[in-house]
């Protein structure tokens, strides 16, 4: 639509308001109630502007249209909004005016000063909740927050309380803050546009010295976040209103739960072991302690000896510089990384059935879903940012199928809630999958033309009708067709899962099994669904699999049995890489307790705290030469090592973080680290200087560069292009390549370019898995599965 | 019974009209949309009750307007209603003695206006407690800023509650003049 604000000609798209034309034409217009994320309400009245013919109307809620002619300048118009203005501050106190808000800056702009202000209405604040707090005061009953919370977050915890004067926001049913069914997302003390929600403890009035743009580094969403400070010291976070995966929402973890920078607890100056006690030491100590562990143990036992956990939570810099000082400096492949439990069977399962290692859409394509199938995931509380998007979807109408042994927030939402025994996914994927076939929702065409397995397939579907599966799931066997309809009718239907399907012995069977459904419905490479996608844990899973800190994968999903691959690495590292595939975390592990490995290096993983079996683990660390630890607090694994590193947080780090849709983003510095605090990028190349041996790679950007050089997947990411265009998703082969956010259009990469359906078998808990690893244990030992619906 | 044969288009049909206890023959009545007002008052209410002495007629509920005794001679039509300040709205006929002062009247519709508000816009659910406020503060006179106030919310309230709530206070004023100073 074409139209005219002060004279500007200004093209809107259709359903765009006045307002999103004048700021289109880069206009200035005053408002309290809107927010580009939001419904507009029309309540502060002072976006009101002047409509040829029409009179003034509010802006935000009026939409534009073909020829209207706007002026924002006619002097009635601003006459009155000034007086609106006015009247409005004439209802708080004096001290709205001193905070830095939104409404400062309108009375600032319009000219309406402190002695506009009225005097304190003393309606009492809610300091009860420990990050949300409300000073009714300063409520001008905008409703930003409740829209916020309906329309992004999908709690619906607030409501607009009372009427006439007295109206002000209310949290449940109208109790305290702390009571009330709030997640503290943080969306509404984001929007307050005058400071009435807001951080708790962050009441301070001198000015932020400095925002920096990052990406989130708690889960594998990938939020972007602005970080404040001042002084050196972190002052608030917000969700970045441009950040490509989040848009302007966040979630409580993100948005408040930052206080572990500043903690007193936070390690902050090396510990080496001696005497039996970890005791402090300068760097120049511990470091030498680490160099000289490992070249004992290497010149004693040879470099297999030696085995490093590196971390989903570092820098993709940090996983590259890893995996290349063990290849490098040690020789030895043994390096893996800690999403080896939750997320592997997804790389393998993922790489067999459609020929990459990640999600095989973007989350962009939530916004086109008409039916999730969301298994073993609590998205709502894991990943909160994309569950409160499922929420909208699915309170706009789309269709959701939870199989959950929990009753998850999403679970109790659902159309069909399958609360599956644990050790029944297959089967239930595989009836799934046949109820499918017989109710006519396969498509034969894309099965004919890009897939493959089908004969093999349908012989083990054999196996599974409703009523076994039934008995064995512990679900009814009405609703699995149920289930089955509903994701076979839809138009554009989205698989999304989490560690209820990986975290088992059998994980990667199962990720095999539910790809099927993806394949059978063409929902895959198609523009007819969003395919299958796990939600990953940690903030870089993807990343550091990607980097090739993983034991038999060198960086790029590159063989380290391919010897034109070694070929390539050894020459650009000039360095031979070992030949020989490394050990995986649960071997490294096993391999530690027989005295195969002497030399554990632990890059965060605290594996006492998380790995099953833990009086084994310990028994491990207890009888390594060496066990060195990066870490940021004092783990029960730290407590165990000889050699402890205080290293950085993601807050403190320069480098990327690559998400669940394989989307690289930037992570970038906004706090100095505690003096005696290096990140683990620094000390990876202490370490292996002290080993005798230069990396290269002297910046993280200069690391990215040498990671792309190497990797031809990924040629074309580069910190440059990434501070310039924000994100690239991988596949990325050169600089001039936008990234793939959905992948297989034309092809699958898998060698015959076909996806392939796996007629992989269901077997009982304990039982050998075909395709996944063993943890420590006996086929019989159930102490290898962990059940989690994470 | 009658529909489009009645009435003044576009204005059509009949209304049913509400008269209050001050009326002779206070009731229901069905008219023709178009009846003077004056013979609603005179005719079929029959004037006021003995003793007492039409001043103004308030007309379409809270939200309507207010015209002067003298001022009857007007169609029960929106249109024409419009034009002189009031509204049809619900079409009732409050009659108003002279004994009942106008600054009473005033007072007694703020309250109104601001308890019922439902706050939902700047405007409104600020202007009517303001408003509220001067009016308690300041019994001798109208205050000029509540009379700027009438104007904020008459040009933005959100919706018909604060726009109408100034059309039936501005009719009042119209009316009782000085009076509502008192």
């Amino acid at each position: 639509m074409r139209l005219t604000v002060d004279g500007m000609p200004v093209t809107v798209a259709t359903g765009a308001s006045l307002l999103d034309a004048a700021y289109a034409a880069g206009v200035f217009v005053p408002s309290l109630c809107s927010d580009p994320r939001l419904r507009p309400a029309g309540s502060c009245r002072l976006c009101l502007v002047a409509v040829a013919g029409a009179g003034a109307l509010p802006a935000c809620t009026t939409p534009a249209a073909d020829g209207v002619v706007v002026r924002t300048d006619d002097p009635a118009v601003r006459a009155t909004v000034r007086a609106v203005l006015t009247l409005l501050v004439s209802s708080l106190p004096a001290r709205a005016f001193a905070l830095p808000t939104e409404l400062r800056a309108v009375c600032e702009r319009l000219g309406v000063g402190r002695e506009a202000f009225g005097e304190p209405a003393g309606r009492g604040g809610d300091e009860s909740h420990p990050y949300v707090h409300l000073d009714r005061d300063l409520c001008i009953a905008c409703g930003r927050c409740v829209r916020m919370c309906a329309e992004v977050q999908g709690t619906f915890a607030l409501t607009l309380a009372g009427r006439d004067a007295d109206t002000v926001v209310a949290a449940g049913a109208g109790g305290a803050w702390v009571d009330s069914p709030c997640v503290a997302c943080g969306g509404c003390v984001d929007t307050c546009p005058t400071g009435a929600l807001h951080e708790a403890g962050k009441a301070n009035l001198r000015p932020i010295a400095e925002t920096t743009s990052t990406t989130c580094g708690y889960c594998g969403v990938g939020c972007t976040l602005d970080v404040h400070t001042r002084g050196g010291q972190l002052a608030w976070v917000s969700p970045a209103k441009r950040g490509a995966v989040n848009r302007g929402h966040a979630c409580v973890k993100g948005r408040f739960a930052h206080a572990f920078v500043h903690a007193p607890d936070r390690l902050t100056t090396p510990l080496v072991r001696r005497r039996g006690r970890l005791e402090p030491a300068s760097w120049e100590e511990a470091l030498a302690r680490v160099a000289d562990g490992l070249a004992t143990v290497r010149a004693t036992y040879g470099p297999d000896a030696v085995a490093m956990l590196s971390s989903a939570r570092a820098t993709n810099e940090e996983n590259y510089l890893a995996q290349k000082l063990m290849r490098v400096a040690v020789d030895s492949n043994n390096v893996d990384n800690c999403s080896r439990v939750c997320h592997a069977p997804s790389a393998a399962a993922l790489t067999a059935a459609f020929g990459y290692a990640g999600a095989t859409n973007s989350l962009d394509d939530v916004d086109l879903v008409d039916c999730f199938l969301v298994f073993g995931s609590n998205t709502t509380e894991a990943h909160p940012v994309v569950g409160a998007r499922i929420r909208q979807r699915v309170l706009n109408g789309a269709g959701l199928v939870v199989v959950d042994p929990r009753r998850t927030e999403l679970a109790a939402l659902a159309d069909v809630h399958l609360p599956v025994r644990p050790g029944s996914n297959v089967a239930v994927f595989h009836g799934l999958a046949r109820l499918m076939l017989e109710l006519g929702y396969a498509d034969e065409a894309f099965l004919r033309d890009r897939a493959e397995g089908m004969d093999a397939l349908r012989a083990r579907l054999d196996e599974f009708p409703p009523e076994r599966v039934a008995m064995l799931s512990g679900v009814d066997a009405d609703a699995l067709r149920d289930a089955a309809r509903r994701f076979g009718s839809a138009t554009f239907p989205a698989i999304v899962y989490g560690l209820g399907v990986t975290e088992h012995a059998h994980g990667t069977d199962g990720v095999r099994a539910l790809a099927n459904l993806a394949i059978l419905r063409g929902a895959v490479g198609t523009d007819r669904g969003a395919g299958v996608n796990p939600l990953r844990g940690q903030n870089n899973v993807q990343g550091a699999c990607d980097m090739g800190a993983l034991p038999d994968l060198l960086p790029g999903y590159q063989p380290v049995v391919d010897s034109d691959v070694r070929a390539r690495f050894s020459a650009r590292w000039e360095a031979p890489v070992p030949e020989r595939p490394g050990m995986r975390l649960p071997e490294m592990l096993v391999a530690a307790g027989e005295g195969r490995v002497r030399a554990l290096w632990l890059i965060g993983g605290d594996v006492l705290q998380t790995y099953p079996a833990s009086d084994r683990v310990r028994g491990a660390l207890a009888v390594c030469d060496l066990v060195v630890c990066h870490e940021v607090f004092p783990t029960a694994t730290a407590a165990a090592a000889d050699v402890v590193l205080p290293v950085a947080t993601f807050l403190e780090k320069n480098g990327t973080f690559t998400n669940s849709d394989r989307r690289f983003q930037r992570v970038r510095p906004a706090l100095p680290p505690p003096r005696q605090v290096r990140d683990d990028f620094t000390v990876l190349r202490a370490v292996a200087r002290a080993l005798g041996t230069d990396l290269g790679c002297p910046t993280p950007a200069a690391t990215l560069d040498e990671y792309a050089a190497l990797s031809p997947l990924f040629a074309g990411v580069s910190h440059d292009r990434l501070d310039a265009a924000g994100f690239l998703h991988w596949p990325c082969r050169s600089a001039v390549d936008p990234g793939e956010p959905a992948l297989y259009r034309q092809r699958f990469a898998t060698p015959s370019g076909r996806a392939v359906l796996s007629d992989v078998p269901w077997l009982l808990r304990g039982r050998s898995p075909i395709s996944t690893i063993r943890l420590f244990s006996s086929p019989a030992d159930d102490s290898s599965t962990t059940t989690r619906a994470a | 019974m009658p529909s489009q044969a009645s009435g003044v288009r576009p204005e059509t049909g009949t209304k049913l009209v509400c008269l209050n206890e001050r009326f002779r023959s206070p009731g229901v009545y069905e008219v023709a949309l178009g009846t003077p007002l004056r013979t609603l008052v005179e005719d079929l209410g029959g004037g006021l009750r003995n003793g007492y002495r039409l001043r103004a007629v308030q007309i379409g509920g809270p939200l309507g307007g207010f015209l002067a005794a003298d001022d009857l001679d007007v169609p029960l039509l929106d249109a024409a209603l419009t034009a002189r300040g009031a509204a049809l709205g619900h079409a009732g006929l409050v009659a108003v003695d002279d004994t009942v002062p106008g600054r009473a009247l005033l007072d007694h519709l703020w309250q109104f206006v601001a308890s019922e508000s439902c706050g939902g816009c700047a405007p409104c659910r600020i202007g009517t407690r303001r408003g509220a406020e001067l009016l308690a503060a300041e019994n001798r006179t109208v205050p000029a800023e509540f009379v700027r106030i009438l104007d904020v919310m008459a040009e933005t309230s959100l919706c018909g509650f604060g726009r109408g709530a100034v059309r039936g206070v501005r009719g009042l004023l119209r009316v009782y003049g000085e009076e509502t100073a008192g």
